[in-house]
């Protein structure tokens, strides 16, 4: 009595399957590279749980990524914010945000390995774009970056640092300026200067002085926490993607 | 004695032929919102105004994760049920509906971030009931939304599994 039903469940669960390989966006082609799975958080209001999140009016509109390194891999938002692109680069790249054609902001994301999935979830305003937060899973394991695997507790330069995982860190800046630059990490956790990838990041200065004034502060010497993604780390180099960078000490 | 025109109406409405009642369902539900996989329930019911048509309304809500977000997404849909074939042990079925669908992102970690959007569209479906009894069937459906927003239009295929309780007329 019940096989038929059965067999119609199972047909069921097949198509569903089915969809589950299939919608993704045209322009999204599949292979090799990394995967970047996406939320863009529009007209975001926040409720503080420890601080308060400023809500903007952002114009509501059709929100598309591009990246820029190839204008062919791009994607269109979803109307729950949703987005993915694959066969990225693993050399790093830069996502350019745009609502109804007009450039709203980018984000650039630091080297990664092959086969890595970046999650990133953003949070979009009328003048710009904020990276709130950068996870990577390693489709091969042992963490992505340039650290070719895992080879023994000295395979990335920063104690305690695992390529693909969040990352805090406190230290100095040596160079650069607020989209890019090199820290220099407190004590000896880390045997040389860390890259630090933070044009998509929200920053924050003691004091009263707002995220524009912020981010000129940031100058060699300035004493930073930065909060973000360990995208790639090896014996020689790291590289942070961040989130948030705290201005300390100007 | 000419019988006045709204007394036409009322027969096109009257139900025809063997009597059917209404029927409720419930079921799991699977629906993929842009890239995000999301599941849930579907509640449905249906009233029958034809031999084989039933005035239909529909409330779905599913929820899911993706790229480290929760994602909610709540589908009210009402619209029209056709019967196709003659009925029997298996009854096939393709519906139509017109809604609005609000889908919700949240995102928390020191802070909490919450984004809505609520979109108008329809769907277009077929499914089928394996009855099990005359009141008790078992029931599958697969249904297309067509999502209309300011971020522009989704199609979003959804599949739902469950059981449906005819009442009798």
């Amino acid at each position: 009595m019940f096989g038929r039903p059965v067999r119609l469940l199972l047909l069921l669960t097949a198509a569903a399957a089915l969809m589950r390989c299939g919608g993704s966006n045209p322009a999204s082609p599949s292979g090799g590279g990394v995967k970047l799975q996406g939320v863009v958080l529009q007209n975001a209001t926040g409720s503080a749980s420890s601080s308060s999140v400023s809500a903007r009016s952002a114009a509501a509109g059709k929100i598309t990524v591009t990246v820029r390194e190839d204008s062919s891999l791009s994607a269109t938002v979803s109307g729950n914010g949703t987005f993915e692109i694959q066969s990225l680069p693993t050399g790093g790249f830069t996502l350019i945000f745009s609502v109804n054609g007009v450039v709203v902001g980018q984000i650039t994301i630091s080297a990664v390995s092959e086969g890595t999935t970046i999650k990133i979830v953003v949070k979009l305003s009328e003048k710009e774009v904020e990276l709130v937060d950068l996870e990577t899973d390693d489709d091969a394991g042992g963490g992505g970056g340039d650290q070719g695997g895992d080879d023994g507790p000295k395979a990335c330069m920063i104690n305690g640092g695992t390529a693909g995982s969040n990352i805090e860190l406190e230290g100095n800046v040596d160079s650069g300026d607020s989209a890019q630059f090199k820290m220099r990490v407190n004590g000896n956790r880390a045997s040389g200067l860390v890259d630090v990838t933070a044009g998509g990041a929200s920053y924050k200065c003691n004091g009263d002085k707002g995220s524009a004034d912020c981010k000129a502060n940031l100058k060699a010497g300035a004493k930073v926490h930065v909060r973000g993604n360990l995208t790639s780390c090896s014996t020689t180099a790291a590289s942070v993607t961040a989130t948030q960078v705290m201005i300390q000490k100007d | 004695m000419t019988a006045p025109a709204w007394t036409l109406g009322l027969i096109l409405l009257a139900p025809a032929g063997r009597p059917a009642g209404p029927d409720v369902s419930a079921s799991y539900s699977f629906l993929r919102a842009g890239e995000a996989d999301l599941h849930g329930v579907d509640l449905a019911g249906a009233f029958p105004f034809r031999p084989k048509w039933r005035l239909l309304a529909d409330v779905s809500l599913h929820s899911g994760s993706f790229a480290g977000a929760h994602l909610e997404q709540t589908n009210f849909l009402a619209g029209a049920r056709r019967l196709l074939g003659a009925g029997g042990t298996w009854q096939p079925f393709a519906q139509a509906m017109l809604g609005v669908a609000r889908s919700t992102s949240r995102f928390e970690a020191s802070d909490v971030l919450i984004a809505s959007q609520t979109s108008v569209g329809g769907s277009l479906g077929v499914g089928t009931d394996y009855r099990l009894s005359p009141h008790w069937a078992l029931r599958g459906q697969a249904d297309y939304l067509i999502l209309h927003s300011s971020a522009g239009r989704d199609g979003d295929p959804r599949l739902s599994v469950g059981v449906a309780y005819r009442f009798p007329r």
